[in-house]
């Protein structure tokens, strides 16, 4: 599960672009520090095994900072839901839905979502193992076509590092970082419902160090096939990569096809903010998650996600450049790891508190 | 389901009758009472004898003609009675008859009972029952015989390479086709009568040691709860103990071969055999168990493997085809590679109809034509046969009414229908096929993969008897994988049982 | 709630028939699988456009319908811009047209002349339109009239020419397809020059745009003639024969093309080619930047009209001298206009990127004057079923 929120939104828009040929050394850095950031996660785990984020915040922090800082982050994971949503309409609507209606789009993933939160978290993880064979299946197969297509030109890739490592330190932070592997900050609500407790952290682990491997050889077959101005004016690189596959004038036009698997990651990943946002709700307010709470917060996703941007341009603009420092720094980083501290301190100080 | 509501009425008034009332003493009115109750029917035979030297010692031996097994009537309850009646010449009470009849009647089984509701259910189900005179205890001598077809091929599941006995309508057989296969004394064999009006037998088979306790348990409390009257076929009950009532997809398999039977009481299910059907309810079952035939093991296992995989396969062809084919001819038009866009366009500009309302009558036709194949009298069946294919296939193209791709189209997916085993599970597909095509003209590939994520949330949140229904797939569980897409040698898969 | 659950159902479903939906049946759309850009007089709509349109009833082996006319139709409208010309397109074709299968652009000498940089723009950025399709010029003509030859074997004029030109590629090599994605590449970098293939018609007549063409014996047909050499989008020059040739030597873009050389006084040897590897190398020297070429050759012997011994291994030098000699006219055509069709530059940036920095801008200039050093390398694998010639007496 959490592979597939990985590769989530970045395998589609391609962070690090701007760092030119050299955008796919960005991938490769931002996974050692996603371990780091996901160790402060389990840390945090190990402490409260059994309860959300939302629970030991206002354990450690106590009632109403505690519950305040709660409340925010629940208005974050609805939020963020809604901004990938839009992506994925946005994505369908650009490239070949071009006369349907973004509410139609919307509507449909929406009912899917709906239905998948309420069969619970545990249908929904084994459809997401599934998910997971078929997209590492398809994204295999993709490679191989372009091998196999010769569409591959490695001195795309040269000359490595002329632009320096600035370039690379600024796409690496903020957005490297907090775009997959930040987001993990959702997985400290899921953990709590594991059944093997006790392999939270090496599965986690594991999953993240694929997922940037992953990540990574994408990106430099990505710039191999498209070079990297190319890369640079796309809005979907992988799209664009997908229609120069046309090998012996029959396995071609793949693009619509990738597309409509690329959903399945938009879905995995806005299950997963959406659950959050209704465990989170649960715990806050004391509620079992009943079936009005899911249409709820379902239809108010569906309608942020049409109103947080007026257009794709403004929609990206925001992503870029206010979201991450305002947004997904604290929520990411910084809370959890003053949360770290003050639960360390708080240990310190009363050993039997906790 | 009409028959429960016409019913009801009358169970009432049954209830306050049938009770633990006593038997008469006197013969004569006990058959008086049996047929009244009985509405006079006239299958129930007696016969009254007597002893010559005294008067008061009468017997009278009752059963159902048909029921019962005439031959054991008249070697081993008749000829003794009249033998010992004509012999004893001294004057006995009955006290002493009823001490001596055991011996007397040479029947294998006989039961000694006192009251009514035993009296007339023994009479129902095929036994004899010998009343005597002054006494008002009955003997049961167990004489059942159903006409009953003989063991023959099965009808809907045929292998190549196997077994070629299937199960019949009735329980004792069945149970003693699963006996002879299984010769080990853990083979239990549970029984109850369910159905209020038919009494049907029901038997549940497990081995003991291999199947999950509580899953028998389970299946027994449930089985207890089924409240109706009649239980006419395996169905009923299933319908009644799964898990998920309002799912499209089986949550048990059913099977008419013992070898197939057989080999899941040995990896610890639990068979459920009624009486009356030769469809055999094994439970729990999960998922890729309904794409697997016995016949995999019967033969090597690289064919095997690959016969699995074509099988999974044609479940996805059967539900997709069509809608995948009508995505990409109204919204995606894009996909289709250049040359077959060509050709597709030209077959397409002579038709007046959709492509939808192509498609859906198409699909529509099929099943007709499917069902009407299964009710056809043998003898117009070439007949129809051809006039299906000539008119479907050809002539509609011809006729420009609909486009031969689509004929194809909806060919592929009707054939591929037909290689999975089990009929329930290509239910599910036909059902979903529909849906499919429905959504796909609406929003093309999109809608058909949101419906596959619903499709796939649904099989996944099922449970069978507490098993996840998607179990060796997801959770994923990489020793079970060698026998579900492919086979692995059967060394290497039947090794653990071994070593029990 | 299933109340209020089905009535958004409802909701949703009717949003989808309404016709906000995506839904076209095969027979209401109209696929374009050629275009056509042409220069025209009139200014304020300086551009003509052809749309070459498949027509499915003369396709259609359907036998009781009957197909009629021909399998395609073309149309032509002037706009401002190409998008413009694609909506207005609708103004005579009687579907709603859709670009997805567009598999060729043809481009007009004229047009080419003038400026054909950014013309590709509403191609990368439209969404059903994919940009690897390869480019042509139309040479000494239109591309309307080019779009309207009907031959035998392909069943339309796109197709033709995509074929006869693959073919070519394949047994002659004197163009290489190139791909509207690599020409957009090529035109956004300071490095290479882009070179197009010409198409022209081989045996102009009245009846090359009618069915009376498939009638003939010798029909006019598409005929792939010439590369032609853009300096910074524009055309300025056709390159033929062998000095096209060169050019795909150097790229290392053909495989299989027949070399003759002269031998004696009036004989010929021909080698074909069966493997071509060729290696670009800008070396700076003393702040002065040298071209290099390493061509590896492996070929055989395919036809002789000289009486030579063949097993002289002599015969390979003289064949070398002449690949070289070639080549180097080639660079000299390509230096004189000042356009680097090779990629040459773009070599420079991969190996010496600073300097690359510096000088970028300065580039043709300094092609037009860099020193050009070669090294040929020819191996002659066998000569076919036979060694020496027949004699004749």
């Amino acid at each position: 599960m959490m592979f597939i929120f990985i590769l989530g939104s970045t395998l589609l828009l391609d962070i690090g672009k701007a760092a030119r040929q050299d955008a796919w050394i960005v991938p490769l850095l931002a996974t050692f520090f996603g371990c780091v950031l996901y160790l402060v996660y389990i840390s945090l785990y190990k402490r409260y095994p059994n309860m959300p984020l939302t629970g030991y915040l206002i354990k450690i922090w106590g009632k109403y900072v505690g519950g305040a800082i709660s409340f925010c982050y629940i208005i974050y994971f609805v939020y963020i839901a809604s901004r990938v949503l839009r992506d994925f309409e946005e994505l369908l609507i650009s490239s070949s839905y071009y006369v349907t209606s973004i509410i139609t789009l919307g509507i449909c993933m929406t009912f899917v979502l709906i239905y998948s939160i309420h069969l619970g978290i545990e249908a929904f993880a084994r459809v997401t193992c599934l998910c997971f064979v078929i997209i590492l299946l398809t994204l295999f197969i993709l490679n191989v076509l372009y091998v196999v297509g010769g569409y591959i030109k490695v001195e795309n890739l040269q000359p490595v590092l002329a632009n320096g490592w600035g370039n690379i330190g600024k796409e690496l932070v903020p957005l490297g970082i907090t775009v997959p592997f930040g987001e993990l900050i959702t997985f400290t609500m899921i953990l709590p419902y594991l059944n093997k407790k006790s392999q939270a952290a090496t599965m986690g682990l594991s999953a993240i160090i694929i997922g940037g491997m992953v990540l990574t050889i994408n990106s430099i077959i990505l710039l191999c096939v498209l070079g990297p101005e190319t890369v640079l004016r796309s809005s979907f690189p992988a799209l664009t990569a997908v229609s120069y596959i046309n090998i012996a004038s029959f396995i071609q036009r793949l693009d619509t096809f990738i597309l409509i698997l690329m959903v399945i990651l938009g879905f995995v990943k806005i299950t997963i903010y959406f659950f959050c946002a209704v465990i989170g709700a649960a715990d806050l307010f004391r509620m079992k998650p009943s079936v009005t709470n899911i249409y709820l917060i379902g239809g108010v996703i569906f309608f942020s996600s049409l109103m947080i941007a007026p257009s794709y341009q403004a929609h990206i603009n925001e992503g870029l450049k206010i979201v991450p420092y305002l947004l997904h720094l604290p929520f990411h980083i910084a809370i959890p790891i003053l949360l770290l501290i003050t639960a360390y301190i708080k240990q310190k100080i009363k050993p039997t508190l906790l | 389901m009409r028959q429960r509501y016409l019913l009801k009425s009358s169970n009432k008034e049954k209830t306050t009758d049938c009770s633990a009332a006593p038997l008469y003493n006197d013969v004569n009115k006990n058959i008086e009472r049996l047929l009244n109750e009985l509405g006079n029917s006239s299958d129930v035979s007696f016969r009254m004898v007597e002893s010559p030297y005294q008067k008061t010692l009468k017997a009278a031996v009752i059963h159902l003609d048909g029921l019962a097994d005439e031959n054991i009537i008249n070697e081993n309850i008749m000829t003794p009675l009249i033998q010992w009646l004509k012999e004893s010449n001294q004057v006995v009470t009955v006290k002493e008859i009823e001490e001596q009849i055991p011996q007397i009647l040479t029947v294998s089984q006989l039961t000694i009972k006192k009251n009514w509701h035993e009296f007339m259910s023994a009479v129902l189900t095929g036994d004899t029952v010998i009343l005597l005179n002054g006494s008002s205890k009955i003997f049961i001598g167990n004489t059942k015989k159903l006409q009953s077809r003989a063991v023959t091929e099965p009808t809907s599941q045929t292998v190549v390479r196997g077994p070629k006995d299937s199960f019949t309508e009735n329980l004792r057989t069945n149970t003693s086709l699963i006996r002879a296969r299984i010769q080990d004394s853990n083979l239990r064999l549970d029984s109850m009568k369910i159905g209020s009006v038919t009494q049907t037998d029901i038997g549940i088979m497990y081995i003991q040691g291999n199947a999950d306790e509580r899953i028998v348990e389970e299946i027994k409390e449930r089985l207890k709860e089924i409240k109706v009257d009649g239980v006419l076929e395996s169905n009923y009950i299933e319908e009644f103990i799964r898990d998920d009532r309002t799912t499209i997809f089986p949550l048990l398999l059913n099977t008419e071969r013992p070898d197939a039977v057989v080999g899941n009481l040995l990896e610890g299910r639990i068979a459920i055999i009624v009486q009356g059907t030769p469809f055999v309810l094994i439970a729990p079952a999960i998922f890729s168990q309904f794409f697997q035939s016995p016949e995999d093991y019967y033969q090597n296992y690289y064919i095997a493997s690959f016969l699995r995989i074509l099988r999974f396969g044609s479940f996805f062809l059967s539900m997709y085809a069509s809608a995948i084919y009508l995505a990409l001819i109204t919204h995606h038009q894009g996909l289709i590679p250049n040359t077959l866009m060509v050709s597709l366009m030209a077959q397409r500009e002579r038709v007046p109809f959709p492509a939808i309302v192509e498609m859906v009558v198409m699909e529509l036709a099929f099943e007709m034509l499917r069902e009407a194949g299964i009710r056809m009298p043998r003898a117009i069946g070439p007949a129809v046969s051809i006039v299906g294919a000539l008119i479907l296939g050809q002539a509609a193209v011809e006729a420009g009414f609909v486009s031969a791709a689509v004929v194809i189209i909806v060919a592929i997916s009707a054939i591929s229908n037909f290689t999975l085993p089990s009929t329930s599970i290509v239910n599910a597909a036909r059902g979903f096929r529909f849906i499919l095509i429905l959504i796909s003209a609406f929003i093309g590939l999109y809608g058909i993969l949101l419906m596959t994520l619903c499709i796939w949330l649904h099989i996944s949140s099922l449970r069978s008897f507490g098993i996840p229904y998607f179990s060796p797939f997801a959770p994923f569980d990489f020793k079970e994988q060698k026998d579900t897409l492919v086979r692995f040698s059967l060394p290497s898969l039947l090794k653990k049982h071994q070593n029990k | 709630m299933k109340t209020y659950l089905s009535l958004l159902w409802i909701a949703a479903i009717c949003l989808c028939v309404s016709g906000c939906s995506n839904y076209r049946e095969l027979n209401q759309i109209g696929v374009i699988i050629g275009l056509g850009i042409d220069e025209n007089e009139n200014l304020e709509q300086p551009y003509k456009v052809t749309y070459q349109i498949i027509n499915p009833s003369g396709l259609s082996q359907g036998s009781s319908s009957g197909g009629q006319g021909l399998p395609v139709i073309n149309y032509t409208v002037t706009a401002k811009t190409l998008v413009e010309a694609l909506k207005k397109a609708s103004i005579v074709i009687p579907r709603e047209h859709i670009t997805s299968h567009l598999s060729l652009i043809i481009i007009g000498e004229k047009l080419a002349r003038n400026d054909l940089s950014l013309l590709f723009d509403a191609l990368d950025r439209g969404k059903q339109a994919r940009t690897s399709i390869p480019v042509f010029i139309a040479r000494d003509g239109t591309a309307e009239k080019l779009l309207g030859v009907i031959e035998p074997f392909e069943v339309t004029p796109v197709k033709s020419i995509l074929s006869t030109s693959q073919n070519n590629q394949k047994m002659y090599g004197i163009v290489s397809n190139v791909q509207a994605y690599e020409v957009i590449s090529m035109l956004l970098s300071e490095g290479k020059d882009l070179s197009l293939p010409g198409i022209s018609i081989n045996k102009p007549s009245q009846k090359a745009e009618e069915a009376g063409n498939l009638e003939n014996t010798s029909p006019s047909a598409m005929q792939v003639k010439g590369l032609a050499m853009f300096r910074k989008g524009k055309l300025v020059r056709w390159l033929d024969g062998d000095e096209a040739r060169s050019v795909q030597l150097v790229t290392s873009k053909v495989k299989s093309t027949p070399l003759v050389f002269p031998c004696g006084i009036n004989g010929n040897i021909t080698v074909t080619t069966t493997g071509i590897k060729s290696q670009i190398k800008t070396p700076i020297r003393n702040g002065q930047p040298f071209i290099h070429t390493d061509l590896n050759v492996v070929g055989e012997i395919t036809e002789t009209s000289c009486q030579k011994d063949l097993n002289n291994p002599k015969v390979l030098k003289e064949l070398e001298k002449e690949v070289q000699k070639e080549i180097t006219k080639t660079i000299r055509i390509a230096q004189k206009e000042k356009a680097d069709i090779f990629g040459f530059g773009d070599s420079l940036s991969r190996t010496n990127p600073s300097y690359w920095r510096q000088h970028e801008q300065n580039w043709e200039n300094l092609f037009s004057s860099a020193k050009v050093s070669m090294n040929v390398n020819v191996s002659i694998v066998n000569t076919g079923m036979r060694t020496n010639p027949y004699e004749v007496n």
